[in-house]
């Protein structure tokens, strides 16, 4: 008896186009997650030495300075987790397109919902720093 | 003997396409895409309000217009795509709400998977420029 595929009712059923889509998304969130991840993981080595390196004049300048220095690892480090979420939720899509159970349609979303809070929190965080911007011009 | 007749009229319903049809997912799946679907739409918002506000602060030449109209094109289809998903949230029309979501948010990681794609080969060759230079 195979085992390895959900009884039917189990599955969700989607026609061709939507699983078309599904596998074409899931291919581009793997290549975008992948490329996301090299980069922050590449920032995130070079902040971080530069701050290592700096740390003696970063808390010279007080803690709070210092703490403010930081948040560009902060935001790189936030765009990392995104990248292996991005990446994490492609491969559920796959699954998905593989299986059709609705399990991997539970694991996909809850991988996108973490990726689109980062993108909630750094877009909240450039909207204030627009805000500033055009607060300082007037 | 059987109610079948193999020369009945096709049916106009029969070959209709499956619009309508609503998937079997638990609740707390529901409110999974709902909630993703709402923090979607907020981020959206956020990124749309932070680029109108850089156009009338920055300025830009040519390029930076072409890049920021570029990169706005992102969030609108961040917020296409949770709205469309939002419709997942009571059962209904869930096929064609997953198949509208999908292929905004297709479109998202593409143009974005694209831009950083880019900017991988544009650092790559200019680390090699600087080696050979």
């Amino acid at each position: 008896m195979d085992n390895s595929s959900p009884p039917y009712e189990q599955t969700l059923g989607l026609d061709h186009e939507t699983l078309g889509v599904a596998d074409k998304l899931g291919r581009w969130l793997r290549i975008t997650g992948s490329i996301q991840l090299a980069l922050a993981g590449l920032a995130i080595l070079f902040f971080g030495l530069s701050a290592a390196c700096g740390l003696t004049t970063m808390l010279s300048l007080g803690l709070v300075a210092a703490l403010l220095m930081l948040i560009p690892l902060l935001i790189i480090g936030g765009y990392l987790l995104q990248g292996l979420r991005i990446q994490a939720a492609g491969e559920q899509f796959a699954n998905l397109v593989d299986e059709q159970h609705p399990d991997y349609l539970e694991l996909a979303f809850g991988r996108l919902h973490t990726v689109f809070v980062i993108e909630l929190v750094i877009g909240g965080f450039w909207l204030l720093e627009s805000l500033l911007e055009l607060g300082g011009q007037k | 003997m059987s109610d079948f007749n193999p020369y009945s009229a096709p049916s106009a319903a029969a070959d209709a396409p499956a619009l309508g049809r609503s998937f079997e997912l638990s609740d707390e799946v529901r409110r999974l895409v709902a909630r993703t679907s709402m923090v979607m739409i907020i981020a959206a918002s956020l990124q749309l309000a932070s680029r109108v506000i850089d156009l009338f602060t920055t300025e830009f030449d040519e390029f930076d217009v072409a890049l920021t109209a570029l990169l706005g094109v992102v969030p609108v289809f961040i917020l296409l795509a949770g709205a469309a998903l939002r419709r997942m949230a009571t059962p209904g029309d869930d096929q064609n709400a997953l198949l509208t979501g999908l292929r905004r948010l297709h479109v998202v990681f593409f143009i974005k998977g694209l831009i950083l794609l880019l900017l991988m080969i544009g650092s790559c060759l200019t680390v090699l420029w600087t080696f050979l230079a």
